[in-house]
């Protein structure tokens, strides 16, 4: 743009609120690519450097080694089959949620929203609590229940440490990824759409099937492609289940690459490079197939869809969306708490003992979990208002002029969401752990990681709050009167603060339960919850892992119940 | 800030009004292309208008005609590739002197057609923005915003926020926080459009005595000649990115210069024929449903002409008139309340009428249709596909 004041005008006065904010945002996107590019050319060079282990001894041979292939075959077969169920799963419950009489009140805001209740990990420790084929607590009592019938058996009769365990736990935590998009597809779908496919004579199925389903494609690929990507990246399903089922995962063995003895970093680079590539693929293949017609597809005022009445239906279909919520957060949740008042982790549920000593434990005796609450809440809520602060300001920008510069602005700010957490933690490793830029074991080097490795989805929030606030709206601001920097100052930040608020929870509840790259980078210097709760986990103390997982969770629900209230507050003094 | 800021008036108009201070407005030689799939298209070309001071100029065409766009650079609001803007003296675009100021620094105020207030202040703090901005002394601003909405008979919706208020409040506000800081100039962009037809009429003629009251220069943009028609000192017609004509309001209704003008100024019958006979006043005209004379002036013998007739200037006539006489079938007759809508077929040709008469025609019958030769605005043939 060639906003360039009157020749008149003293240089300050005619750069002065615009080169602050343009100033700005080049800066931070500069970072940023610094942040992704310096460790990923690092571990590029170290890869295929003349330096490299994996030059001298041969790529094949160094693979072979590692049962690279074995573990490729793994990924690729549950990644497919945990997609799938979440594919249908999550179109299914999106479908009955927003068109049919099944859905009900708030189900629809909540249920996307329950696995980020608790860290991953901790939902996942969750469910092993309740379906270890001993002391399994689902396992217990459906022994109890079998003995009724006189049926004795020792284990079982349900193993999550198979590869179906592995499979149902995965798609359980994909399946928001797909019922995501595809509500808000069909939130956003004009409904007379469907309504006229009705009045010509379809029903409800035929109309499903030749209306509703193609008119949401694009929804659906996106969605598609949503889980495929996370499904490689996804860290805290194979480490805790992949593992004790003895099916390694790709991240888990980069990690295990790091970690072992003796570590093969190179090798690990290697195969993160790898990871990078093909998640890189899938969202290359994400901008070209499904486009922004996602939101062209937005028609108009919202406007209520005539539900489809399920009949006989209703109540099995009400079920099961009420049992997906269940089984993303009540369950594990359940399953943690009894756990977690147990002096130890056990089949035989014994009252007299149950107690809150773990929880003394967790607080006072050991200092290691007590400061990673401490720096994960500190980290989530630092991060977050960074985080999206700078999304804000960039995607703002963004939406006043498409032009070069913020083109790839936004190509900076999306490329993170192509580099899985476990590779871009290598990277730092290699990056900040020696030299003047060592700052291994500090806090910073975990706040820098998660600020990149989030920043997709700050900007993801930040835009959909700057969208909602009329393009109208800040041009009248100018008209007013207003530079720049006190347009956006009075006129967009409060405007977007409901939707930056809504986002900052979603960074906040992610940086405090981040796993995959703490795993990595935190050590006892800098312990976050995530990385704590793993190391508990790989020392077998239970109970204690449960009592911090679920004070972790409370935590979460608070920060999100108390935002939440604050955004429909916001929200309902002004609509 | 305004060097008549003391200037006396009576009651509110003295707290808000901008006195008779010189306002010009003049666009000369703009120019605004976008590259689309199918080549270069030009959004604005090579526009020129001027707007007197306290005049109301209003820009009409239909959508896509570059009408908003023009407002838009006039505003601030989007860079033009080429040309020269100037209001009040003050050159605020110029791509020869490489001069664009933003907005904020244009001394205008606007009022858009979605409103624009923002919904996390309420309708004070809306109206006193501007002020707020303009660094006017805190003292003076509740003085002169409750003026502002007290001409606008919204002064006891200060409170509220603007959710709370109907469109049509809504748009009262947002007119009073256009005028509170007695800018010279005020841009309407489709300012009528969001409301309702009654609260459209009302709100029409209250922003006429507003403006008359301040004597702001007004630019409106609007596709609705009704609109154009009651609010213009003068109006320009665009097409395509260019004026197509500019004039006062009778002007354009009486005297169109094309087809397309006269099209876009109210729903026109168009006639076409050959110049038989020309004498002193009137041409005859021969066409497919007979002879008809119009005004001579501009016309030669054997020329293909159109003719351009309004329903209104069409009148029917119990018994077959002297001159100009049309035989028509009454094929629909709509009651529209103030006059009733004929489509009448005159041999193949279609004719719309609009008649006072208070007894309603049959559909079927035959009647005598006439029309004044003063009426009837002719075109040479080779304007027609225009």
């Amino acid at each position: 743009m060639s906003d360039v004041a009157g020749a008149a005008m003293p240089d300050r006065e005619r750069f002065g609120g615009l080169f602050s904010l343009r100033g700005l945002s080049v800066l931070i996107a500069a970072a940023i690519a610094l942040l992704i590019v310096y460790p990923i050319g690092l571990m590029v060079w170290a890869a295929f450097g003349p330096d490299s282990a994996v030059h001298r001894e041969g790529l094949i041979e160094a693979l072979t080694k590692a049962n690279v292939w074995m573990v490729l075959q793994n990924t690729v077969i549950v990644v497919a089959a945990a997609g799938a169920l979440a594919m249908m799963f999550g179109t299914l419950l999106a479908w009955l949620n927003e068109r049919t009489d099944a859905g009900a009140g708030r189900m629809g805001e909540i249920l996307p929203l329950m696995p980020l209740l608790m860290p991953q990990i901790a939902g996942v420790i969750g469910w092993v609590m309740l379906l270890a084929p001993r002391a399994g607590l689902l396992n217990v009592g459906l022994r109890k229940l079998a003995a009724i019938f006189g049926i004795e058996v020792g284990s079982g009769p349900l193993d999550i440490y198979t590869i179906y365990g592995l499979i149902a736990i995965m798609a359980l935590y994909l399946t928001p990824y797909v019922y995501l998009p595809v509500s808000s597809a069909l939130k956003s779908l004009d409904p007379s759409l469907e309504e006229a496919s009705r009045m010509a004579k379809a029903n409800a199925i035929t109309t499903f099937r030749r209306i509703t389903l193609p008119a949401i494609r694009p929804a659906l690929l996106a969605g598609l492609l949503l889980v495929m990507m996370m499904g490689f990246a996804i860290f805290s399903v194979p480490v805790i289940i992949g593992t004790g089922a003895k099916i390694e995962m790709l991240p888990v063995l980069i990690y295990r690459l790091v970690y072992a003895y003796p570590a093969r970093v190179d090798l690990a680079i290697l195969l993160g490079l790898f990871l990078t590539v093909l998640v890189q693929v899938l969202l290359l293949l994400q901008t070209v197939l499904a486009p922004a017609s996602l939101s062209a597809q937005i028609g108009g005022k919202a406007q209520r869809a005539a539900r489809v009445h399920m009949g006989v239906w209703r109540w099995p279909a009400r079920i099961l969306l009420v049992s997906f919520i269940f089984m993303a957060g009540v369950l594990p949740l359940l399953g943690l708490a009894f756990v977690s008042l147990q002096p130890f982790w056990t089949a035989n549920i014994n009252v007299a003992t149950l107690g809150f000593d773990n929880y003394r434990t967790i607080f006072f005796n050991s200092s290691l979990a007590g400061k990673a609450l401490f720096n994960s809440v500190v980290l989530g809520a630092l991060g977050g208002t960074i985080g999206m602060l700078i999304a804000a300001l960039l995607s703002r920008n963004a939406q006043a002029s498409s032009n070069g510069m913020n083109r790839v602005l936004q190509a900076i700010t999306a490329a993170p969401a192509g580099v899985p957490h476990v590779v871009l933690a290598v990277g730092f490793i290699l990056s900040f752990s020696s030299g003047w830029l060592n700052i291994s074991g500090t806090w910073l080097i975990l706040l820098l990681a998660y600020l990149v490795i989030f920043m997709p989805q700050a900007m993801r929030s930040a835009s959909v709050a700057v969208a909602q606030v009329g393009k109208e709206l800040t041009e009248a601001a100018a008209i007013f009167k207003a530079a720049p920097g006190r347009a956006f100052r009075s006129v967009m930040l409060p405007l977007m603060l409901p939707g930056l608020a809504a986002g900052w929870v979603i960074l906040f509840v992610q940086m405090a339960g981040e796993l995959t790259a703490s795993a990595l980078l935190a050590k006892t210097s800098n312990p976050v919850i995530g990385q704590v709760l793993l190391d508990l986990w790989q020392n077998g103390s239970f109970p204690e892992i449960a009592a911090l997982a679920l004070t972790a969770t409370i935590i979460n629900i608070i920060v999100i119940t108390a935002v939440l209230a604050f955004v429909r507050r916001k929200r309902g003094l002004h609509t | 800030m305004r060097p008549d800021q003391n200037n006396y008036m009576p009651a509110d108009a003295a707290a808000v009004g901008n006195g008779n201070k010189s306002s010009h407005i003049r666009v000369a030689g703009l120019t605004k292309r976008y590259s689309t799939s199918r080549g270069e298209v030009f959004a604005l070309d090579d526009v020129s208008i001027d707007v007197g001071a306290g005049e109301k100029v209003v820009l009409l065409g239909p959508s896509g005609c570059g009408k908003t766009t023009l407002l838009r650079c006039i505003a601030g609001l989007e860079s033009p590739d080429a040309g020269e803007i100037e209001i009040d003296g003050k050159i605020v675009y110029s791509s020869s002197k490489r001069i664009h100021l933003p907005p904020e620094r244009r001394g205008l105020s606007m009022v858009f057609q979605s409103y624009a207030l923002w919904p996390h202040m309420t309708v004070f703090q809306n109206v006193a923005y501007p002020l707020v901005n303009a660094r006017v002394p805190k003292a003076e601003i509740e003085g002169r915003v409750m003026a502002a909405l007290r001409m606008v008979n919204c002064d006891v919706y200060a409170d509220r926020y603007p959710s709370q208020l109907s469109g049509g409040q809504q748009q009262r506000v947002s007119l009073a926080r256009a005028i509170v800081g007695r800018d010279a100039t005020i841009l309407f962009d489709e300012p009528l459009s969001n409301v309702d037809a009654l609260v459209r009429e009302q709100l029409r003629s209250e922003l006429a005595a507003l403006q008359k009251k301040l004597a702001f220069a007004a630019v409106f943009v609007t596709h609705d000649q009704s609109e154009a028609l009651a609010l213009a000192d003068r109006i320009a017609v665009m097409r395509s990115g260019k004026i197509a004509q500019i004039g006062s309001v009778r002007e354009i209704y009486e005297r169109p210069a094309s087809r397309y003008v006269a099209g876009f100024t109210g729903a026109a019958n168009i006639i076409e024929g050959r110049i038989s006979r020309v004498e002193e006043d009137f041409a005859t005209v021969q066409t497919a449903i007979g002879p008809l004379l119009v005004r001579a002036e501009g016309l030669a013998a054997d020329q293909a002409i159109s003719i351009v007739i309004r329903p209104e200037h069409l009148q029917f006539s119990d018994v077959r008139p002297s001159v100009n006489a049309i035989r028509g079938r009454i094929e629909l007759a709509t009651f529209l309340g103030v006059y009733t809508e004929y489509v009448l077929s005159a041999q193949d040709q279609r004719l719309v009428v609009r008649s006072t008469r208070p007894d309603l025609l049959d559909e079927g019958s035959e009647v005598w249709v006439t029309l004044d030769a003063k009426h009837a605005v002719t075109f040479a043939m080779d304007d027609v596909h225009e």
